[in-house]
């Protein structure tokens, strides 16, 4: 490649937009003991911040959650509760 | 290498077809319809294999000779005028990619009002944007020029699209003799395509979202490096070319005729060269040393060339088919001027001539450096000036000889 | 790679810390495109939200091959895009995503005639109804009444009605789809991957910050949107429309849910005159009475 080439090519990559947790101002936090890993959460979360685990329910990706509550709010058993972000 | 009598839309199908370009991206404008009909036949008939991609548009066509590009196939498309305004947008959107394609512009004035003929202001208004722009002269440039635009644009040192211009009607719809390379003697010149990065699943990458604005500006100046650096390029592959044309001579980028000698030099882009090198003679013949220097790329701009031919001399006539409104002056003797050491050329003139299709024959071109010669060597100071022919009969609309 | 339900893919599109409004439609639509399509994507961004929602360089927050191009140029470059393909001997999804702005104003004839050349290409018209990018500003797919920074009283003209416009061009496969039923919407996908030629999804994509409601309620407007009879979902295949089951019970005009329930929940209605009220509820009975001709003929 000559040194004075550059393409205004990008990678895709996480944080594009920036560490986005920071964003936050309630979190989301999930009750496994009523998860039934449904996957719900998962379907609608638009940050790809809901990780599926090995026994199929769910963790948050707190470095990229933005806070919104869809997860909350499209939860059918409630066991998704939006939380104040302490600080 | 065959002698084939075609016209300058011809020789663009014909290099088109030779270039084993993929996808060719058309719509129709006048006057450069008869490539994308030549080319469609050449389709039909099986002669090409290429995708044809009748648009809507020439926003379009630019765009999808684009999305080909970029997609990893040597793709194509032609305009003039109205459509080459049109696709602005994405005639800068496909510099800033640097993505290699070739366009061909078939010249043609701008309205309002409508007019269908020749000038070059369409074509010239393009260059701020980053492509490498060069100019026919006759079929057979229109013919060799497409076929090193090719290889000029998908060159590691450019990756940079190319366009080609040549004058409406008076290039594109003359026949001439032109000399026809053979496929073999263009595969051995073109090699298969080349690009800088490519949009396909086996490898994603993401193409224009977001740069930090000095990012971009670097992003900028490295096309203006690359244009830059083309001057080169297009050197070394017009040296090469002449395995494919031997008469052709490539190897700079605006040639000259008699200007070694000259005390007054002309400097001038398109057909009608071949009238100012007649006017040469005739003006030589009258003992006046007049020389001429054709721009023959307008971009890359090559300020060595133009000061070489231009410097010491008691004058230079600059030839302008083409207008920069608000000046006393066409946009070439700004390009021109602009390059010339200060005080080491003389009389610097524009002479505004030959838009929206008014005929210049060799006999003005002779008066137009008379009166210059005039001027100068009587001391006066010369003038930017239009010049309108005299005894211009209007266009009288005919009735077609197979009704009379 | 599935997800063990089905057909959904786990297969990542978005990468996490994208530039987009918390709540975002367009990612949940991204999203999703990846668990239906899978690898074999190559997106054209047309110029809207998710230009800038890919974030900045060097990184990218689609996890797909992108092209970026000007607003009007999608649909074309995309043709190009297919052709190229079909000349390299590959079978790639090629996908056009593209705003309600990019889709129904400015891009609408090259959209018309990628759609008339039957071009090989998914075209996705993510609709926000407005041009949430700059800001909300009002498009030809804003609905009657809403109230935008450009209609401060209001629209005055109806939706333009861009599924019914692209089965006038005898497309090969048309959908409407919602982000509230990502089932559907990937059923719809990778039935239009398996055919060539013109496809066409529109997808419902509610703003929160657009059509002002909390950002946690997107999935729910979205699946209101079509329990209300607002949003019809039906597809279009072979010359027949079939209406999908979310849908069905808007055939009946006693079945259907009130369109209050969609508009209550909304800021940009909340200052819609009675009459206003009126012409929407209106244009919506006229749009089902024409989809049940078409569906019952």
């Amino acid at each position: 490649m000559l040194n004075y080439q550059y393409y205004p090519i990008t990678h895709p990559d996480k944080g594009a937009g920036g560490k986005t947790g920071n964003w936050r101002l309630v979190k989301p936090v999930v009750d496994l003991s009523r998860c039934i890993g449904c996957k719900a959460c998962f379907l609608f979360c638009p940050e790809s911040t809901i990780i599926i685990r090995q026994d199929g329910k769910v963790d948050v990706d707190y470095e990229y959650c933005k806070g919104c509550g869809i997860c909350a709010n499209q939860c059918p058993v409630k066991a998704i509760n939006m939380v104040q972000e302490v600080n | 290498m065959q002698m084939k009598v075609v016209s300058g839309n011809e020789a663009v199908a014909t290099a088109v077809k030779l270039a084993r370009v993929g996808v060719i991206s058309l719509y129709p404008i006048t006057p450069q319809t008869t490539i994308i009909e030549k080319l469609s036949e050449m389709r039909a008939r099986g002669e090409i294999d290429a995708e044809i991609v009748r648009v809507e548009s020439e926003h379009s066509a630019m765009a999808a000779a684009y999305g080909a590009a970029i997609s990893g196939v040597r793709a194509f498309t032609a305009t003039a005028s109205q459509g080459l305004l049109y696709m602005h947008e994405m005639v800068w959107w496909v510099s800033g990619s640097r993505v290699p394609l070739v366009m061909v512009v078939a010249t043609r004035a701008v309205g309002a009002p409508w007019n269908i003929w020749n000038e070059h202001t369409d074509f010239i208004s393009e260059r701020e944007s980053g492509w490498i722009m060069g100019f026919a002269m006759n079929p057979q440039e229109a013919l060799d020029m497409t076929l090193q635009a090719f290889r000029i644009s998908e060159d590691e040192r450019v990756f940079l699209p190319v366009m080609v211009g040549m004058d409406g009607f008076i290039l594109s719809h003359t026949k001439t003799p032109v000399k026809v390379p053979s496929q073999d003697n263009v595969d051995a010149f073109l090699p298969p395509r080349n690009q800088p990065y490519i949009i396909d699943p086996e490898n994603p990458i993401g193409m224009g979202n977001m740069f930090q604005p000095i990012e971009y500006m670097k992003l900028r100046e490295s096309i203006n490096s690359a244009i830059i650096n083309s001057e080169q390029v297009i050197k070394e592959i017009g040296r090469e070319y002449e395995n494919v044309n031997l008469e052709g001579d490539y190897s700079i980028l605006n040639p000259t005729y008699k200007v070694e000698d000259s005390e007054y030099v002309i400097v001038l882009m398109g057909a009608w060269s071949g009238d100012a090198m007649e006017a040469i003679d005739s003006l030589r013949a009258r003992g006046k040393r007049v020389g001429m220097l054709r721009i023959r790329y307008l971009r890359p701009w090559s300020e060595r060339e133009i000061n070489e031919a231009l410097r010491g001399r008691k004058g230079v006539l600059v030839l302008e088919r083409a207008t920069s409104f608000g000046r006393k002056s066409g946009p070439l003797y700004l390009e021109v001027k602009s390059s010339l050491d200060l005080n080491k050329t003389g009389s610097v003139s524009s002479v505004i001539a030959g838009l929206g299709g008014v005929s210049v024959s060799k006999r003005d071109i002779e008066l137009i450096l008379e009166k210059f010669i005039y001027d100068v060597e009587t001391g006066k100071e010369v003038e930017n000036y239009w010049y309108y022919p005299e005894k211009v009969k209007p266009i009288e609309p005919r009735i077609p000889r197979s009704i009379e | 790679m599935s997800l063990g339900f089905r057909g959904v893919l786990n297969r990542n599109s978005l990468y996490s810390g994208t530039s987009a409004c918390p709540g975002c439609p367009e990612n949940i639509g991204m999203r999703q495109l990846g668990m239906a399509l899978g690898d074999n994507v190559v997106i054209i961004v047309v110029a809207g939200c998710s230009s800038v929602i890919q974030g900045m360089a060097p990184k990218n927050s689609y996890n797909y091959p992108v092209l970026n191009i000007a607003f009007a140029a999608g649909p074309s470059a995309a043709s190009g895009m297919a052709r190229a393909f079909k000349i390299r001997n590959k079978k790639v999804n090629v996908v056009v995503w593209a705003g309600d702005g990019g889709t129904a104003d400015i891009g609408f004839a090259s959209l018309s005639g990628a759609a008339e050349r039957n071009e090989d290409i998914i075209y996705i018209c993510v609709d926000n109804e407005a041009y949430m990018n700059s800001g909300g500003q009002r498009s030809g797919s804003t609905p009657l009444g809403a109230q935008t920074p450009t209609t401060p009283e209001g629209k005055k003209e109806n939706k333009k009605n861009l599924p019914f416009i692209m089965i006038e061009h005898r497309v090969k496969y048309l959908a409407t789809a919602s982000i509230g039923y990502p089932m559907d919407y990937m059923d719809k996908l990778r039935k239009a991957s398996k055919i060539e030629g013109f496809k066409y999804i529109h997808l419902l994509a509610p703003d929160p910050f657009g059509w002002l409601f909390d950002p946690s309620r997107t999935a729910e407007v979205a699946k209101l949107a079509v329990q209300t009879c607002y949003w019809p979902l039906f597809e279009y295949e072979d010359g027949r429309l079939i209406v999908n089951n979310e849908s069905l019970h808007c055939l009946d005009r006693k079945t259907r849910r009130p369109l209050s329930d969609f508009t209550s929940i909304q800021g940009r209605f909340k200052r819609m005159s009675e009459e206003q009220m009126k012409k929407l509820e209106e244009s919506i009975e006229n749009m089902w009475e024409r989809i049940k001709k078409f569906y019952y003929s």
